[in-house]
């Protein structure tokens, strides 16, 4: 079967739109819940700068660290909830719409892509923070 | 649907050839076909979705063009390397006797090089595009599944935790 430009189209079939369903509201639920985290880890520091943490000498050097943590993993799950939620959305139209399935799916997996992208630098940096870290407490630091 | 895929129906044009009990006569033959010693046997259903019978009765598979497989690759490339990072991150979890993040970490690293395969092999390989589509899709699924439940166990933990811990 072809499209209307020519090119050859493919409508999956209930049962696998069902696998697929599956993998949309999961891809939506994870970009929704990292979401909701990353704005949880940044109001436990608001929360605890303002318990009077970030008081006297130190109040300067907590929000430079207050900072220095939330505003990272704010940006960094900002842009991977999006992708995620995008890549969702595209794999519930192709449930909806007809005749359109394989554009659908490729943009699903375009954003997969950047979402994994983002994730493997960020946590191959946390890797090499936390390798560094732990080689510095096994070595007592000197 | 597809052409014959999904639903399993015949091309236009072709008598019906469907599962017991199509027919109004159970144990004649549809029309157009001579009748058979010993009584007609309906072949089996078509279950949609499903199975590879020969001739129009396989279903049909979709061959993704070389744009499309660039797409599929960068996938498979991204998910590989992050499954990697993750049994790395596994190991380093059991280091410092982390053994939740152990398991964790080792269950998504190993789905997500399930799902690595199944995408290489839609570019790889002719013939089965849409099967290993399908099969990533069920290994990436299940990522989510654990990551979201996990994520939900220790929210729960840590709100249990931190109002134990204002109200004391």
């Amino acid at each position: 079967m072809t499209g209307a430009n020519g090119q050859a189209v493919y409508e999956f079939s209930p049962q696998e739109e069902k696998k697929i369903a599956a993998l949309a509201n999961r891809t939506i639920g994870w970009g929704v819940v990292s979401l909701i985290l990353s704005v949880l880890i940044v109001a436990a520091f608001v929360v605890a700068w303002g318990l009077g943490l970030g008081s006297g000498k130190l109040g300067a050097l907590w929000l430079v660290v207050t900072l220095v943590a939330t505003v990272p993993v704010l940006v960094v799950n900002g842009i991977v909830s999006i992708l995620y939620i995008g890549a969702g959305r595209s794999l519930r139209a192709l449930i909806k719409t007809q005749n359109d399935d394989v554009p659908h799916v490729l943009d699903a997996m375009a954003r997969l892509s950047g979402a994994f992208q983002v994730e493997l630098i960020v946590s191959a940096i946390g890797i090499l923070g936390g390798a560094a870290a732990l080689f510095q407490g096994l070595t007592g630091g000197s | 649907m597809n052409q014959y895929g999904g639903q399993g129906g015949p091309p236009p044009g072709q008598p019906p050839h469907g599962g017991q009990g199509q027919y109004p006569y159970p144990g004649q033959p549809p029309a157009g076909y001579p009748p058979q010693p010993g009584g007609y046997v309906a072949p089996p259903a078509v279950q949609p979705g499903h199975g590879a019978y020969p001739g129009w009765f396989a279903r049909a598979q979709y061959e993704f063009n070389q744009h499309e497989n660039k797409i599929i690759s960068d996938l498979a490339f991204w998910s590989g390397g992050l499954g990697i990072v993750k049994l790395v991150h596994g190991a380093l979890s059991l280091v410092v006797a982390n053994v939740f993040g152990f398991l964790l970490h080792l269950a998504v690293g190993l789905l997500m090089l399930h799902a690595n395969r199944s995408l290489r092999k839609v570019v790889t390989t002719e013939g089965n595009d849409i099967d290993h589509l399908l099969k990533s899709v069920e290994h990436l699924a299940t990522v989510f599944q654990i990551r979201l439940i996990l994520t939900l166990m220790v929210s729960i933990l840590v709100g249990i935790v931190a109002v134990a811990a204002l109200s004391s």
